[in-house]
């Protein structure tokens, strides 16, 4: 069976393009979400293998989706989507409980690696 | 990775980012202290960034960039807001969606971004461009109202308006063809096929309905964008103009609402050009140094009215009149103009009373454009100005352009329909209501002398033998640019929900039809251009 994703970001253009790389090596898309809030919810009701989450989104921030989805299921897999300039926050995204992380902009064999890395 | 199937998205989206971001910036403007704009541009710079780094647009990815920068030191209050840091922004916004464009379409945006990007590098300062933007993403949670409420936002796709278009053309097919379908079904009367075609039937209108909402979009969508027109035009022009806009919410066909945005800026830049007067002039006038402009929509069945008002000088009548006797459109004994004169005086190609030219308006293309435009959609303009307190243009026209309601006449067997845009009345003329004035027939309706102009003669007919029992005569009258015109066919056919199909081939020859149309019956009928004909 393949694994299942929840898209983050509140970009049309990053989801679909990220939701291409990964639908293309067979992992099932099951929800997209573009904002923070969003996300919490959409992980709860959905509970993907994996979550891809962008960090600056409107009203709640990649970050503290990724803090109160960990605190719900501490084994929640989240691979964190960040612009360039933002390494300070990537560490933050860590230690909030991120598996990993990309930087944008996107190769698709580096998303594919970090996503398999994060599945382990 | 095949980047060019993203581009469209990546396009049509940064657009978006970037009316998010002159709205935001404007709202800054207003309110230089605030924080809550400075998040809602950062947010869209970023989202922008991220995106064109990926399809790798250097250019943008750059602008971007350094737009952060800048927001990001605005953010920390190491540099406050004032006129040059808004109108930095504003540039540099500029210059992001000049680059989007340019190299959506392949070219390279570096030289002109040029001077945009060293202004905001002269604003950042020598801060190192990869130092960390964020310490933290709280700041950034912005607490707005409508953040509980994100979630339950409908879901939308994408669509090009050529699908749209094409589901709109088949769905009107589809009504020409349940007309004719219930004309054979009542032909054979039976029960069980009624039962059938009834249900066909609701579901066809069912249909036709969604796919006419499929298409209404928020007028908002393309009229967000001019209070930065009109910001732009003020500071440009040295006055100082508030532009309010009421009704953003009210919904129009996008074919409709693409059609209109380039008139209502044509009036915009008037009212800011030649309206509203500069700031001590007003003063003096004992009127408020900012100049209101109002941009109100409103909507009624299947009409929809967009009034640009200003409190402005209003209309120079003297001036128009002084001008109109030079170019010897009208008599030199007319001593003043109504509205309705003024209308047709200053809706003549080319006329135009600016002074001086400026970049605005004024380059003798004036309000002539905007009328014929209208005109073209099956609209109606009507104009009121009042000396020292201002000028209303107020447009009328169709919520679509795909299906219009008009009245139905038959002329020698063949039927053609009348926008209803343009009708004013019908009337059953008799015989005593016609008089001979100078040579031509007219009517007399209300003390209103209303001219007469047979229809059969316009479409090359010969005159009519049919002579109803008490003489009486078939008339609609019909209006455009506030002349009336009683039009004479044989026939009045009842009203319609027509689907507009537009012809080229006659076009180009002669202008007496804008389009054609087939009937529930399936006949078809030619769309009278009114304008044309008064």
């Amino acid at each position: 069976m393949s694994h299942t994703v929840l898209i983050c970001d509140d970009a049309v253009f990053m989801r679909t393009m990220i939701s291409d790389i990964l639908e293309e090596s067979g992992y099932e898309i099951v929800g997209q979400a573009e904002t923070g809030v969003q996300a919490i919810e959409r992980y709860k009701s959905l509970r993907p293998d994996l979550v891809t989450m962008d960090i600056v989104m409107p009203d709640m921030g990649g970050i503290d989706a990724v803090r109160e989805i960990t605190s719900f299921d501490a084994n929640a897999k989240i691979l964190m989507c960040s612009a360039m300039g933002q390494q300070a926050l990537v560490v933050e995204a860590i230690q909030a409980g991120a598996k990993d992380f990309v930087v944008k902009p996107f190769q698709p064999s580096r998303v594919l690696e970090a996503v398999q890395r994060v599945l382990g | 990775m095949d980047l060019a199937k993203y581009a469209a998205l990546f396009q049509s989206e940064s657009r978006e980012q970037l009316s998010t971001m002159n709205e935001e910036l404007l709202a800054l403007e207003r309110a230089p202290t605030a924080s809550e704009p400075v998040s809602a541009v950062f947010r869209a710079v970023h989202t922008m960034k991220g995106m064109s780094a990926t399809m790798g647009y250097a250019t943008v990815t750059a602008l971007a960039h350094e737009l952060e920068s800048l927001l990001d030191r605005v953010r920390h209050a190491e540099i406050t807001v004032d006129r040059s840091v808004t109108d930095t922004l504003f540039a540099a916004v500029d210059a992001l969606e000049r680059a989007v464009e340019i190299e959506v379409a392949g070219g390279s945006a570096e030289a002109s971004s040029a001077p945009a990007l060293a202004r905001l590098h002269a604003l950042v300062g020598a801060r190192s461009p990869s130092a960390p933007f964020l310490t933290t993403t709280q700041e950034f949670g912005v607490p707005s109202p409508a953040a509980n409420g994100v979630s339950r936002a409908p879901r939308t796709v994408r669509v090009e308006l050529r699908r749209l278009d094409g589901l709109t053309n088949l769905a009107g097919e589809l009504l020409v063809a349940r007309g004719r379908l219930t004309d054979v079904a009542n032909e054979i009367a039976d029960p069980a096929l009624d039962e059938a075609l009834a249900q066909a039937s609701r579901l066809i209108s069912d249909l036709h309905e969604e796919i006419m909402a499929s298409r209404m979009v928020p007028v908002g969508q393309v009229f967000d964008r001019f209070p930065r027109l009109v910001r732009d035009a003020a500071n440009s022009l040295g006055k100082e103009i508030e532009l309010t806009l009421n009704g953003r919410e009210i919904e129009l066909d996008r074919s409709m609402l693409d059609e209109i945005g380039e008139p209502i800026v044509h009036l915009l830049r008037n009212a800011a050009d030649h309206g509203i007067e500069q700031p001590d002039v007003r003063e003096r006038a004992g009127k408020a140094r900012a100049g209101q402009l109002t941009l109100t929509v409103t909507r009624e069945r299947q009409m929809v009215t967009m009034r640009v008002q200003d409190d402005g000088r209003g209309i120079d009548r003297e001036q128009v009149l002084a001008r109109a006797r030079a170019q010897g459109l009208v008599d030199a004994t007319v001593e003043s103009l109504n509205d309705e004169e003024l209308v047709r005086i200053i809706a003549r190609p080319g006329f135009s009373t600016a002074e001086r030219i400026t970049d605005l308006s004024g380059r003798g293309v004036g309000i002539d454009v905007v009328l014929t435009r209208v005109r073209e959609l099956g609209g109606a303009v009507e104009i009121q100005s009042l000396p020292g307190e201002g000028t209303t243009v107020t447009l009328r026209l169709p919520v679509t352009l795909a299906i219009v309601r008009a009245l139905l006449a038959r002329v020698d067997g063949e039927m053609y329909a009348v926008p209803m845009t343009h009708v004013r009345e019908t009337v059953e003329l008799r015989q005593e209501a016609r008089r001979r004035v100078q040579g031509r027939d007219v009517m007399l309706l209300r003390d209103e002398v209303i001219p007469l102009m047979q229809f059969r003669e316009v479409v090359g007919l010969p005159e009519a033998r049919f002579v109803s029992v008490d003489g009486s005569t078939q008339v609609i009258v019909i209006e455009s640019e506030g002349r009336r015109t009683g039009l004479v066919v044989d026939e009045f056919a009842g009203q319609q929900d027509i689907v507009v199909k537009g012809f080229d081939g006659v076009r180009d020859g002669l202008a007496l039809f804008s389009g054609a149309t087939i009937l529930a019956d399936g006949a078809p009928a030619l769309i009278v251009d009114v304008g044309s004909l008064t």
